[in-house]
């Protein structure tokens, strides 16, 4: 069920509804379990089976990981998780990458017949939750978390329906908490909090979803034609056209993307519960490190609690953190999707994120120099970064080695070839316009932080305004199809 | 305060929503609901046999003016109508299927390609029962009004009134062909290279074009259509729509076989003829793009084929 459709929006209001005309506690839990497992079914339909194995498998596992004392037998159990969870994750996901991988090598060797594809649907957000439900279990391992109490609650920190297909990815630490009243140590007795829908939470859960379907319908989704006649076919395109192309495609993947998470974060907030952002101006980070501080957080902080520590970090020699740090980019590129573009994309992040720890602590007074601390030095800090983050844009659009390596080219080495230009801008004067007005709406909101909470907090009366003005632009601007969330592929 | 809050959001749907109908209402410009209700309620005035020719955008491209001249000479009781709509398919148009027995048409030139038979949902079919969705009529009623057209026209509209120009490809319509209109860019035809490099940059669309002859719910609507034609005493030629040999060629051998396989499905069913396009001018310097044929002079085989294959039913 896709978030810009009719579908969600009567969902939804039939869920707030009855959650609000029915107080009964137990009964508000279980019914948003059912809202959504029917909101997993209505597009997945049997892969549902596959959510609800990797919840049985975490909640039973969990808890016998936290019982026992043995050692061995807690690292076993926590095999039996990892290996159920990426299984199921590299068989439905990986599977025919891996198949198309042995056939290209079979050939190679002149192997007369290839290994048929499987073709297998790909389960929608099995990334996502399965990260969630491996985070759990290796918490519970590690003595960081008590395991659930009861399989009616892990169930519903596993499947709740806001996030649950393309995140944020939450910690059960984080969610767990926030679905008791109370909790009593050692005891098997929860209780369980009541869901009201706040007037507060109302206002301000609505203020933040309709800035995600401004961000997603309005601006994503009216900048992509741009982007897809660009980079169909680049071939023959000029460095302009390039370099317009992939500023379009950064700007339409964090509306995608951002867009979403707000809608989950905002849909969330009204039903009583917090979800931490995912997105901090990303286009206003400094450095590579800085840009994972504020670009799909929930990923970028699990990667580094259950990737990149694990392997040693930064604690160990330099050179085996550089290691650490292409791997987990490697992996992180590879969790997008199966195809070597994102292992493209993942590795040059790797790569920026290395280089600017090496030229940190080979050349410390680099971080010292004061021009770098002034108003100038942060907006070259920034101008610096973005370059490099919308170069690692382009295998992200780019799926075709050719057209890939031809593009990259392109925006490296500018041609500086300027026929054309006006006429193609007035061809795309739309989303050209939409980028413009997007990097003004995304500086304000970086010099005003707190807009989205100024704005719900304003008066009824005028609050209804910017909600009227962000609607009128998403209905006057929606071609009648509702575009699927690229996230959703992932 | 939680109703206050709803009322809120009401209102603001309603400011937004009145908004988008005030366009529509002083737009020029109708909406393609609009121009097919219009069609349908009119008299068309005269006592001549009917030919509709229906079909998706490369049905469009068929120019009546010169189908109506060639079928002229032969048999001056037929009119052409040519009633194609951009991304049509079976089962689009079925919702259009009373409004056309309505006008009592003698014949019907249906063109079909693989896009009329794609399957919607890809790969796996589900085990278990789908959840219904919201009805079809409802969604291609918001898909014919698009706003985002209105409201781009509207804006148009008003910049020409007050005597801005923006270099804006005016878009204009055929006689006989109400429900599809023509840009500058629907007359040029590409070169060889420029074809190529459009089958190398839409190779992994086309690649995953999946048609499935079994429980193919669009073949059913087609199906539906031909079965209500036929009730009603109209003949119904189905007709394969050409496509440009790059982007055949890149189209999957599975899907191609299912094609086959529905064709001869409606034929034998059906008993009709189907004339089979889909090569006939794949090498030729006539396409727009790799599915659509140039309206353009040097193009017109296309038409004549079409009026040519007219002639031969009338003759029957």
């Amino acid at each position: 069920m896709l978030f810009n459709s009719a579908e969600f929006i009567i969902f939804f209001i039939v869920v707030i509804s009855i959650i609000t005309i029915i107080k009964h506690k137990k009964f508000q839990h279980l019914f948003i379990i059912f809202a959504s497992y029917f909101f997993f079914y209505f597009s997945s339909n049997y892969l549902l089976s596959l959510l609800i194995f990797s919840t049985l498998l975490d909640y039973y596992v969990a808890k016998e990981i936290w019982r026992t004392h043995n050692k061995q037998r807690k690292k076993l159990l926590l095999i039996t998780s990892l290996a159920g969870n990426l299984g199921l994750l590299g068989f439905f996901k990986y599977a025919d990458f891996t198949i198309t991988q042995f056939n290209i090598l079979g050939n190679q060797f002149n192997f007369v017949d290839d290994i048929p594809l499987l073709e297998l649907l790909l389960p929608i957000g099995i990334s996502f939750y399965t990260f969630q439900t491996i985070s759990y279990t290796v918490d519970v391992y590690r003595g960081k978390l008590e395991p659930s109490k009861s399989l009616k609650e892990f169930s519903l920190f596993v499947a709740f329906f806001p996030q649950l297909v393309a995140g944020p990815i939450i910690r059960a630490s984080e969610f767990l908490p926030q679905l008791r009243e109370k909790i009593e140590k050692n005891s098997s007795k929860i209780n369980l909090k009541q869901i009201i829908i706040h007037n507060s939470n109302l206002k301000l859960g609505i203020t933040i979803m309709a800035f995600g379907f401004l961000k997603k319908m309005f601006f994503a989704d009216n900048i992509a034609p741009l982007v897809d006649s660009i980079f169909t076919n680049p071939i023959g395109a000029s460095s302009f056209e390039i370099w317009l192309g992939t500023i379009a495609f950064g700007i339409q993947i964090y509306g995608d993307f951002s867009g979403y998470s707000d809608i989950a974060i905002g849909a969330a907030l009204i039903l009583g519960f917090k979800i931490p952002k995912n997105f901090n101006k990303p286009y206003f980070a400094i450095s590579p490190s800085d840009f994972w501080k504020r670009w799909h957080i929930s990923l970028s902080s699990w990667l580094r609690d259950y990737l990149y520590i694990p392997l040693g970090g930064n604690k160990k020699r330099s050179g085996r953190t550089y290691f650490n740090l292409l791997a987990v980019m490697f992996l992180g590129g590879l969790w997008h999707g199966a195809s070597w573009n994102f292992v493209i994309w993942g590795v040059l992040h790797g790569l920026y994120l290395g280089i600017h720890d090496l030229l940190k602590n080979r050349f410390p007074f680099l971080t010292k120099i004061k021009f770098f601390q002034t108003k100038s030095g942060k907006i070259l800090s920034i101008l610096i970064t973005q370059y490099f983050v919308f170069l690692a844009w382009i295998p992200f659009r780019i799926h075709d080695f050719d057209h890939l390596s031809y593009a990259m080219q392109k925006y490296v080495f500018i041609d500086f070839v300027t026929d054309n230009i006006l006429q193609f801008i007035l061809l795309y004067k739309i989303p050209v316009a939409l980028m413009v007005l997007f990097v003004i709406l995304h500086f304000i909101s970086f010099r005003k932080s707190n807009l989205i909470l100024n704005i719900s907090n304003l008066p009824l009366k005028y609050w209804f305004m910017p909600l009227a003005i962000i609607m009128t632009l998403i209905v006057l601007f929606y071609d009648g199809n509702p575009k699927d969330f690229i996230y959703f592929r992932f | 305060m939680n109703h206050i809050i709803a009322v809120s959001v009401l209102f603001s749907f309603c400011i937004s929503f009145g908004l988008l109908f005030l366009l529509i209402e002083i737009s020029d410009e109708i909406t393609l609901s609009q121009k097919i209700e219009n069609f349908y309620s009119q008299d068309l005035g005269n006592n001549k046999k009917k030919i509709f020719l229906i079909g998706s955008s490369y049905v469009g491209t068929l120019n009546t003016t010169l189908i109506n001249e060639k079928i002229f000479f032969i048999d001056k009781n037929y009119e052409v109508y040519n009633l194609a709509i951009t991304s049509d398919h079976p089962e689009k148009r079925i919702h259009q299927i009373e409004q056309i027995i309505s006008m009592k048409p003698n014949m019907i030139f249906y063109g079909v390609s693989f896009f009329d038979f794609q399957s919607t949902i890809e790969k796996n079919t589900h085990f278990l029962p789908d959840v219904p969705r919201l009805p079809s009529s409802i969604k291609s009623e918001v898909e014919s009004l698009n706003p985002k057209l209105i409201t781009l026209q509207s804006f148009r509209q008003i910049l020409v009134e007050n005597g801005i120009k923006l270099g804006i490809d005016s878009r204009y319509s055929l006689p006989n062909t109400p429900f599809f209109s023509f840009g500058s860019s629907s007359s040029k035809i590409l070169n060889e290279e420029q074809l190529r490099n459009d089958a190398l940059g839409k190779a992994d669309v086309i690649q995953n074009i999946k048609i499935k002859h079994d429980s193919n719910s669009k073949l059913f609507s087609l199906k539906e259509i031909i079965k209500q034609l036929n009730d009603n005493q109209i003949d119904v030629v189905i007709f394969v729509s050409p496509l440009h040999e790059n982007y055949i060629n890149f189209i999957p051998n599975e899907s191609k076989n299912s094609f086959k396989i529905i064709l001869n499905e409606i034929s034998e069913e059906f008993d009709i003829e189907i004339i089979d396009l889909l090569h006939n001018y794949e090498d030729l310097n006539v396409w727009r793009d790799l599915t659509h044929i140039s309206y353009n002079k040097k193009s017109m085989i296309y038409s004549e084929d079409i009026a040519h294959a007219i002639i031969k039913e009338i003759k029957k």
